[in-house]
């Protein structure tokens, strides 16, 4: 469904991705992860057409989309959740969503539908709908930002380290709420960090290194291998 | 110390304090708002010392860099440098004591040469006046800053406007501009990021060459640099020393695997 082949990407002078090919199936949930500063974050940037690769190839199903727009890989069925999560703090949750939500080809009973799944999914957002997204809690700034991301009917979410920063109660749920996304059949390219999450989750993982993706496992795989863990991600 | 430091090229002579930390840090403490950045960070650094600093995001790296450099004041705690009570005082007068940091950002002057980037920071350890005045300390300067070059390997490069170096190169120029100013302890943020597998091999040799004469503290996420040139790593996580020793100690200590694997 979405395939990166021998993709290179600069900031500048700085060489960060050295030639990553990484590919996700319909409905899939794929693990990447790595250390701070491996290029995961710019991959992601790279497929969302926030940066332009010098070279290599970007496709979702079939089409090539390499150096297309943002809001045309939005229109596509791209999400995209940044590590800053990008929340308007002075919209309220509502709002918030419908920045999402009030597309032209969108009927009204449709809307509907989609806000009650949302508000389904994450139970807090219907409470807080007149709240100010910048009065949310971290935790709730998260479930925000990917509820927006779904407002839009995205075949796939690109999520960067949803979890960053959030206490062990919530990285629970936002577990769940990739759990529920994966029975959507929606797919899930997954930037983490926290590698039991990500094994819990995924189906195949990519460990990136240097701006190179270096090992390519199942999660089952992956899990019973202690050193490659511990080689890539440990101390 | 108050040593005239506006002449010369050599470091003055230190006082007696063989045995003593270049640097020491007492319970230092940050707070923003709500949030403890940094909680009761205790550590001594040796002279001559090569120390990593390593954590997961957030762990408060940043932070404490920021406050050995006075871009932060402690909200408690204490900083010492050669014996003395450096906490809280501003950056350039933190520079004065001869500590030096290389930024992540990259702070040189794009469209001067190399050369001339290197000489602005030597320049800092004269007073203007009596640099047009005296014609020695202006071959002194520029003495330094060739020396400076030599050691960051720009040396056949002095010319170039810094704006045609490489990425690799011009973090190593960000490197000679703070060597340049002519510290005792420099603090490395994260050397080698955004840099190919050769570059970070070529700067781990510069950073080995140049820690024969320094005391170096190194934040760094590559664990394979971080292991070949620390011999003290220092973990912190959620703002507070997590566990402290050699390489070997630290890869052994099943609290630090679980702190970065999240197990």
């Amino acid at each position: 469904m979405l395939a990166l082949e021998n993709v290179h990407t600069y900031y500048g002078k700085s060489h960060v991705l050295h030639g990553v090919s990484i590919r996700v199936e319909a409905g899939e949930v794929v693990g990447l992860l790595g250390r701070n500063g491996v290029g995961k974050s710019t991959t992601l940037k790279t497929i969302m057409g926030l940066v332009r690769p010098s070279a290599g190839r970007i496709s979702f199903e079939g089409q090539d989309i390499t150096g297309l727009a943002p809001h045309r890989l939005a229109r596509l069925g791209i999400g995209y959740v940044p590590e800053d999560r990008r929340i308007f703090r002075l919209l309220t949750v509502l709002e918030n969503l419908r920045t999402g939500l009030d597309r032209a080809e969108v009927t009204p009973s449709r809307r509907q539908e989609l806000l009650e799944k949302v508000y389904a999914s994450f139970p807090v957002l219907r409470e807080r709908r007149h709240q100010a997204g910048g009065t949310l809690s971290g935790g709730e700034q998260q479930m925000l930002a990917i509820a927006r991301a779904m407002m839009l009917e995205p075949k796939i979410v690109l999520l960067d380290e949803p979890t960053e920063g959030l206490m062990p109660r919530m990285v629970a749920h936002i577990r769940e709420i990739i759990d529920v996304l994966h029975r959507d059949a929606v797919a899930i390219l997954l930037v983490e960090q926290n590698v039991p999450l990500t094994l819990a989750v995924a189906g195949r993982v990519y460990i990136m290194e240097k701006g190179a993706v270096r090992h390519h496992a199942t999660a089952t795989e992956l899990g019973a291998n202690a050193a490659v863990i511990h080689q890539y991600l440990g101390v | 110390m108050t040593a005239d430091r506006s002449r010369g090229l050599a470091a003055p002579a230190p006082a007696d304090r063989s045995g003593a930390p270049l640097l020491e840090t007492h319970g230092l403490t940050v707070r923003f708002g709500g949030l403890t950045a940094l909680n009761n960070v205790s550590i001594a650094v040796q002279p001559g010392e090569i120390r990593a600093i390593i954590g997961p995001n957030g762990a408060g790296k940043s932070t404490f860099f920021n406050c050995l450099t006075g871009v932060l004041r402690p909200s408690r705690g204490r900083i010492l440098f050669n014996g003395e009570d450096i906490t809280g005082l501003p950056p350039h007068q933190i520079s004065r004591k001869a500590i030096a940091r290389s930024y992540q950002i990259t702070n040189i002057l794009p469209g001067a040469t190399v050369l001339e980037n290197v000489r602005i920071a030597a320049q800092s350890r004269h007073h203007g006046w009596s640099l047009l005045r005296h014609h020695r300390a202006y071959t002194d300067v520029l003495a330094r800053a060739g020396a400076v070059l030599a050691a960051v390997g720009l040396g056949d490069k002095a010319e170039e406007p810094a704006a045609n170096l490489s990425h690799g190169e011009q973090r190593n120029l960000e490197i000679g501009i703070a060597l340049a100013t002519e510290p005792k302890l420099l603090c490395l943020d994260e050397p080698t990021a955004g840099m190919s597998v050769a570059e970070t091999h070529a700067t781990v040799e510069l950073i080995r060459q140049i820690a024969a004469d320094l005391t170096i503290l190194i934040v760094e996420h590559d664990m394979e640099v971080v292991m070949g040139l620390a011999r003290t790593l220092t973990v912190l996580h959620y703002g507070e020393v997590l566990a402290e020793g050699a390489p070997a100690e630290i890869q052994a200590n099943p609290r630090v695997q679980e702190v970065y694997l999240k197990t």
